[in-house]
């Protein structure tokens, strides 16, 4: 085995600490401005930490009459769970028919779902909005949930995933007597939990993050999400109270943070195995 | 190995189902009428406008009882836009709808809005009470398609301080180019030894309606007439004469560059890094708030001119939707919205100028500032978005082609060429 040289280990820590440390200013930033007084203007960098920690600004977001941000904060949990286990439970048996199962079609269908991922969602985002009028679930949890539930390219990721684990298991299974759905439910589920993290953390990012449906179906501030919660306070404070719009800021990304952080392992690990690193 | 268990998988379906459940089922209204009103701006947490909508709405309920208001606040222009476009083609469009001169020409010419001219007819509405030129923003010829809200001119905001310690005279409203450029040497101060001026005469801001005007001052505009040109027109020499002017303030250092006003975070005008910029009337809501600069040190003036006096208006209105299903409460409130009362406590917000004269006249009787706003408004037209369909897209290749001249150097004939060939065939798709 090659013997790495302590000054090439040093250099690349120190790659990889300047790295981490550039991507990690503009979060340090926004933190730093949130506690700065309330009305304040930009401070400078060389005056970027606060004389005196206001956290009393996230206090202030959290009560506005104007923008409920704890209300759009359950409307945005109840959607992103729901959605990341919609697409749990939707999408990985559908990968699972397409990786295990033969029948006839089988790689035209999935072609076509591939496909399907190449449509810009401005392109469906009309149809799937009439759609949910015609069933009238503008305004509601539904309109939030439902067109999200499924996914093409958690289909895709996980597919990919379980063409990695070995035939013979599944052919242990059967001659055990599984059926397919017990094969996939008794083996290939519990291996593959890197992969299903990787999926639950895109689908409650994408979810978490996404404006402009939720902006479309809803029309009621008690509806609203946080993307659009916090669109609504820029508009509310205008460009004239920065730090409240960073505390504001800084608890909408709170969250997904979490669970980047929490998930972290399995997610760079399904990564590395659904072959989506490139 | 360990096997996910019946319930893990029952806890999963549960927390779907539950997600789903919560909530669902469509609002269910009282008795009466109730008419859907959508408006962009969103949320205020300024408790003055939440007063004053608080206000309104136990007037209006004390006057119609059986006609209810859901009111939408829809946040961002450019969304606000995009939603009741949506809202249109899938029949979920509100019945009243504030109509904004920016993009009205995108509601009008598709058919969406109701022609208000003969109800107003019928009901003796007196027209004349509005701003002429304002009310022309929302009509074609004798259709009219939204009753003014509020509005406001482009001006030049000044700092009174920096100009009397400039030793300085303030501006007039006849001043002209020259003497806003003599203004604008003047008020920048660059010490010897630093690095870039402490101090510049002018805020530049690649924002077309702070820009648009001195293209039209200069004789010369973005597009034909008739709207469907910008070759011959964007790059004529009138307006490349007039990109040269504006973008000169920025390369001779008389304004800040774009990425230092970035920098800045705040507004140079009210930290006082700028002595001059040209807003609106809503800016005086932030002023007011401010703690670096006192509404008594700002000055307004009306925009200097050169072979013409113009400016630019703002206007917002409020508009009934062609198919409402109450048509008559919709033009009641849009009546309402319209009225001196509402207009009055509008006013008093100091966001816009009321689109009732009478309202407007009465508030400059007792604010000093008020005077210079309305002095402007004979010089006001209408912007593009009024007349133009596809204006946005003209809009977002006018504020890259300013760019390309203010950070990247580009020569206004050459990026102004280039905007034509851009525009011509998107007007034309």
């Amino acid at each position: 085995m090659r013997r790495v040289s302590p000054a090439s280990a040093i250099g690349s820590y120190v790659l990889m600490v300047v790295a981490a440390a550039a991507a990690m200013t503009p979060f340090v930033w926004m933190v730093l401005v949130s506690l700065h007084p309330s009305h304040g203007a930009l401070p400078d960098p060389a005056h970027l930490l606060p004389k005196h920690l206001q956290f009393a600004n996230y206090s202030q977001v959290l009560h506005m009459d104007a923008t409920p941000f704890l209300r759009f904060l359950m409307n945005t949990l109840i959607v992103a769970v729901s959605v990341v286990c919609g697409q749990l439970l939707i999408c990985a048996p559908a990968a699972f028919a397409f990786a295990r199962l033969s029948f006839r079609g089988r790689d035209w269908l999935f072609y076509l779902f591939v496909a399907s991922m190449m449509i810009p969602g401005q392109v469906t985002m009309i149809p799937a909005f009439l759609v949910v009028r015609s069933f009238g679930w503008l305004n509601t949890y539904w309109a939030l949930i439902v067109p999200a539930i499924s996914s093409a390219f958690g289909i895709f990721l996980l597919r990919q995933f379980f063409l990695t684990l070995p035939r013979e298991l599944d052919e242990a299974a059967c001659l055990d007597g599984c059926s397919p759905w017990a094969t996939f439910w008794r083996i290939a589920a519990p291996l593959s939990s890197p992969a299903l993290a990787t999926l639950s953390v895109f689908a409650f990012i994408a979810t978490w993050t996404d404006f402009f449906w939720p902006l479309l179906v809803t029309s009621t501030t008690g509806m609203r999400t946080l993307e659009v919660g916090l669109s609504l306070f820029k508009d509310a404070f205008g460009s004239t109270n920065w730090p409240l719009q960073m505390a504001a800021a800084v608890l909408v990304l709170l969250p997904v943070l979490l669970v980047f952080l929490a998930a972290q392992r399995f997610f760079v690990r399904g990564i590395a195995l659904t072959g989506l690193k490139g | 190995m360990r096997t996910p268990s019946r319930s893990t998988l029952a806890a999963l379906a549960c927390t779907l189902l539950v997600g789903l459940a919560v909530g669902c089922g469509n609002a269910r209204h009282a008795a009466g009428v109730t008419i859907h009103v959508s408006d962009w701006g969103g949320a205020s947490a300024d408790p003055n406008m939440a007063r004053f909508q608080r206000t309104i709405m136990d007037h209006w309920r004390h006057l119609h009882p059986d006609i209810h208001i859901r009111w939408e606040h829809i946040p961002g222009s450019t969304e606000y836009v995009s939603k009741m476009l949506t809202a249109f083609v899938a029949g979920t469009e509100p019945d009243v709808m504030s109509l904004d001169a920016s993009s009205a020409a995108v509601f009008i010419d598709n058919g969406c809005l109701k022609d208000l001219a003969p109800l107003a007819r019928r009901d003796h509405v007196d027209l004349g009470a509005y701003w002429p030129n304002v009310l022309a923003m929302e009509a074609r010829g004798r259709r009219l398609y939204a009753l003014p809200g509020d509005f406001t001119p482009m001006v030049m905001f000044y700092n009174k301080k920096l100009f009397q310690r400039a030793h300085l005279p303030y501006p007039q409203d006849d001043w002209t180019w020259a003497d806003f450029l003599n203004d604008c040497r003047a008020l920048t101060v660059w010490p010897r030894g630093a690095l870039h001026p402490t101090q510049y005469g002018f805020l530049a801001q690649n924002w077309m309606p702070a820009w648009i005007p001195f293209i039209w001052q200069n004789g010369g505009d973005v597009l034909s007439p008739n709207g469907k040109r910008a070759e011959g027109y964007i790059d004529s020499p009138a307006t490349i004469a007039a990109v040269t002017f504006y973008a000169g303030l920025v390369q001779q250092h008389l304004a800040p560059s774009l990425s230092q006003t970035q920098a800045q975070g705040a507004d140079p005008f009210e930290n006082g890094l700028c002595a001059m910029e040209i807003t609106g009337h809503w800016s005086l809501v932030g002023i007011k708030a401010s703690d670096t600069i006192n509404l008594s040190d700002v000055g307004v003036v009306a925009l200097p001119q050169n072979v013409r006096r113009v400016t630019v208006i703002y206007e917002s209105g409020f508009a009934v939707t062609a198919h409402t299903r109450h048509p008559e409460a919709a033009w009641l409130f849009a009546q309402y919205m319209s009225s001196p009362y509402v207009q009055i406590k509008k006013a008093a917000l100091g966001i816009g100028i009321s689109g009732n004269r009478a309202v407007a006249m009465a508030r400059a009787s007792s604010n000093p500032l008020e005077p210079a706003f309305l002095r402007a408004v004979p010089a006001g037209i209408a912007p593009w978005g009024a007349r133009v369909e596809d204006y946005a897209q003209v809009e977002d290749i006018g504020t890259e082609m300013m760019q390309d001249v203010l950070i990247g150097g580009m020569s206004p004939a050459v990026a102004l060429r280039q905007a034509a060939a851009r525009i011509d065939p998107e007007l034309n798709s």
